[in-house]
């Protein structure tokens, strides 16, 4: 008897997960994970002899597992307990933080290089003042919140790199700056973007003080889990706090073509509390009415300079922002069209080692 | 497929059994034929093609054989399944050697290895030249001789059975609900060796095989864990292999005897893979004389096994190199290393049998073309430490407790010493939902014998 009750035990952990993945409608997003989960697979002669249908269900049974959020999780307990400080590719760093990993090895010089060398050809080309904003990642600054002997890719050296490849592109240290002010929280706990805290002290640096933006930072919302914490999906997370930079009323924001608000407020109500800056990523974004001085700024940036939109809107009448990711047209066209009177570039600086759309600079 | 996939364990397994046992016995060959052909077509539909020809010529050559036991129809069916791998295996490997050497340009085949066709011909070899030496009766049932060759259980990566292992048991068997849990039991744990120990300890040798500097720390660590991973990925396929033989009543040889416990090189390769040095013996060493024809001649008979074992692990000039390593070693044991080695405690033997492991396994894992610098690395070309060393070595450590202590017998000595069945019930199960855990949450989940 005992025999065929542990045998039971055992083929109903195997067959009722598919039984009720097979019942069950499917889910189609994982907010954990952002991404959109396999459906059932389809099944015809083509798709067997072609073997996309027995890959569709490798993926289809494993998205649409009953409770895969709980099976994940025991799988970060397992490695944690297995002795790993890291899972998923983020660090589980002390007092609650969750960084990315960047090691040395992966940041990849040559490119980083050559991404550089297209910035730095573009602001020769049309003879702009041009500045770069270039943001190490959380584990080059936070280097006491890593586990121990965890490494991240050196920032002081990649900042000394940019210096050579960027002449006559003004260029502050973020690093350094970052470093040093330890008296307030730079980078969210459980995502991998700066807070509006650390956005402030890249802004005060790049200004050197002077910058018109007045403001204190409020509380949105006080339960993110962000990016960095849905690699490990570690259950014994706390959440993070979003704070936002007041506005005013005055200013008009388009993205893509499509009137939008400079802060989303229904983020509060998605996982990725993050897109409340702009509402996300996009092509294009501009920002107009923040002051009456008619300077242009144009703005080339991944998603880190989101957060920073009302701080620039501050010294600049209209501040256009692009994210070469999903901005289809010709910079040298824009460029001309808009003639603005300064460019500036935020990107973090592992995007820059790893990005590949930076060849859009030459279109 | 593999064993270590959801779809495997959640859709195909449940369905097979399910339709095995609802089958009258005089069908379940079928079945488990039909259900095999699925599974190998899981990978790659269109090679079911010549799995079913393997089947055909390689049942026709048995009935031949049977009437006449002749020599020629002996050699015929050599030819063909050596034939077969040499196709699909071997071709392109000739082809670049010739066009490299001779200058000229002659075009590749680029044939996809067919999966787990060194262990399907191997196995059918051992069929009809048993027939034909009379050690086993002709199977004159084309779809009981078909479930035998495409047997799903070890189709893939071993154990290679000999037909004359499960005839009686491919007439006639029978499952007890005591051999059905043990089985599972034994499938339980070669899943967790498999997902718990090989996939998590293999990460770090790919990090490490990946450094284009790596520190000597380093590239140990890596050889170390590739070490680990190779021995608990392939006994894991085994025992899942063994287990799954078991649901369904056959019983395959055992295929390793904790190999790193081994006191000289001989005698790893008596626990290591232990079904495919037995059929390169019985079908290959012994035929060519083995050890009864004066030392040059046994000399030369190890060399040609242990060449072709090598190449046998992959159609490239380093497995070669890491059969004739074997050569060597073995060689000079037999010559006089093996007696020193008697004479000394146990524990150097020991040590001695892992470090020559070790760099055989280097061997085996590096690309011709980056085993010197992967060497060259292990004896400190780049330094002895790096930065990252401490993070990966406090990251695995705690694995590598594990992986040492699951390398020994201790862990089958403490099970046998706990009597009640529960106890082991329970920890079947728990590792059950361990390796379900880590094949849902993490997505390494290498496949290591494509090149088999």
């Amino acid at each position: 008897m005992k025999y065929k009750i542990y045998s039971l035990i055992c083929l109903l952990l195997f067959t009722v997960p598919s039984i009720l993945a097979f019942l069950l409608p499917d889910r189609s997003f994982s907010d954990n994970e952002n991404r959109l989960l396999a459906r059932k697979p389809v099944l015809n002669a083509e798709t067997i002899l072609e073997g996309t249908f027995q890959t569709q269900t490798e993926d289809w049974i494993s998205d649409q597992f009953p409770q895969r959020d709980f099976w994940m999780s025991g799988s970060s307990i397992l490695k944690k307990l297995s002795g790993s400080k890291d899972i998923g590719g983020a660090y589980i760093g002390k007092d609650g933080y969750y960084l990315e990993m960047h090691t040395p090895e992966e940041f990849d010089d040559v490119r980083y290089r050559r991404n550089l060398g297209y910035i730095h050809r573009i602001t020769k080309e049309f003879d702009l003042p041009a500045s770069a904003l270039l943001i190490p990642c959380a584990a080059s600054v936070l280097t006491e919140a890593l586990p121990f002997g965890a490494v991240s890719y050196d920032a002081e050296k990649a900042y000394t790199i940019a210096g050579e490849e960027l002449k006559d592109v003004i260029l502050p240290d973020l690093t350094e700056a970052l470093q040093e002010h330890t008296d307030v929280q730079r980078y969210y706990r459980t995502d991998h973007h700066w807070t509006v805290f650390g956005a402030k002290i890249g802004y005060d640096l790049w200004k050197k003080g002077t910058g018109e933006y007045r403001g204190d930072p409020y509380l949105f919302c006080s339960d993110f889990y962000g990016s960095t914490w849905s690699k490990t999906l570690d259950p014994s997370a706390k959440p993070d706090e979003i704070y936002l930079f007041p506005v005013s009323d005055h200013l008009t924001v388009t993205a893509d073509g499509k009137s939008i608000d400079l802060y989303d407020l229904s983020a509060s109500e998605r996982k990725d509390k993050y897109t409340v800056f702009l509402g996300g990523n996009h092509g294009i974004v501009t920002i107009n009415g923040g002051c009456e001085n008619g300077k242009k700024l144009l703005v080339f940036k991944d998603s880190f300079a989101n957060c920073l939109a009302p701080l620039l809107s501050a010294d600049y009448e209209t501040v256009i922002m692009i994210d070469l990711r999903y901005y289809p047209g010709s910079v040298h066209k824009l460029i001309e069209v808009v003639s603005p009177d300064e460019l500036l570039f935020i990107y973090e600086m592992s995007n820059i080692s790893t990005g590949t759309e930076f060849v859009k600079f030459l279109r | 497929m593999v064993f270590s996939s959801l779809s495997f364990l959640c859709l195909f397994l449940p369905l097979t059994l399910g339709l095995y046992y609802i089958c009258p016995r005089r069908g379940r060959n079928t079945v488990l034929l039909l259900a095999s052909l699925v599974f190998y077509a899981w990978g790659e539909p269109k090679y079911v093609v010549l799995m079913l020809l393997s089947i055909v010529v390689n049942y026709v050559f048995g009935l031949l054989l049977g009437r006449s036991r002749s020599k020629l129809w002996l050699i015929l069916s050599i030819v063909f399944n050596l034939g077969m791998l040499g196709i699909f295996k071997y071709a392109d490997l000739l082809i670049r050697t010739t066009n490299a050497l001779m200058r000229c340009e002659l075009k590749l085949l680029e044939l996809a290895l067919p999966i787990g066709i060194s262990f399907y011909t191997f196995q059918a070899m051992s069929y009809t030249i048993d027939v034909y030496r009379g050690k086993v009766s002709v199977q004159r049932n084309l779809l009981d001789f078909g479930a035998y060759i495409a047997m799903f259980p070890q189709l893939i990566a071993g154990p290679i059975v000999r037909y004359s292992d499960i005839e009686e048991r491919l007439k006639d068997r029978s499952v007890t609900a005591e051999d059905f849990a043990s089985g599972l039991m034994r499938f339980s744990v070669g899943l967790a060796k498999k997902v718990f120990l090989a996939n998590q300890l293999g990460k770090l040798w790919a990090m490490a095989s990946g450094l284009s500097h790596p520190s000597a720390l380093m590239s140990w660590m890596g050889a170390g864990a590739f070490m680990f991973q190779i021995y608990f990925d392939f006994s894991g396929y085994s025992d899942m292999a063994i287990g799954l033989g078991e649901l369904f009543g056959f019983r395959f040889p055992e295929n390793f005897r904790y190999p790193y416990t081994a006191v000289s090189i001989t005698d790893f390769w008596r626990r290591w893979h232990i079904s495919l040095s037995t059929w390169f013996r019985e079908y290959l060493y012994i035929p060519l004389g083995g050890n009864k024809k004066g030392l040059p001649k046994q000399v030369l008979n190890l060399l040609i096994v242990w060449g072709l074992t090598g190449l046998w692990h992959g159609a490239e000039w380093n497995f070669l190199l890491w059969g004739l390593y074997y050569f060597v070693l073995l060689v000079l044991e037999k010559l006089f290393l093996l007696r020193r080695l008697e004479k000394i405690p146990a524990v150097f033997g020991r040590i001695y049998t892992l470090i020559a492991v070790l760099f055989g396994w280097v061997l085996f894992a590096c690309a011709p073309g980056t085993l010197v610098g992967y060497v060259s690395a292990m004896f400190g070309k780049n330094g002895a430490v790096s930065s990252l060393d401490v993070y990966y070595l406090l990251k695995y450590a705690i694995m590598s407790i594990v992986a040492v202590i699951g390398c020994t017998d201790l862990p089958r000595r403490i099970s046998e010493k706990i009597t009640p069945f529960w106890p082991k019930a329970i920890g079947s199960t728990v590792l059950i939902i361990i390796s379900m855990m880590l094949l849902i949450g993490d997505s390494y989940n290498p496949f290591l014998y494509f090149r088999f």
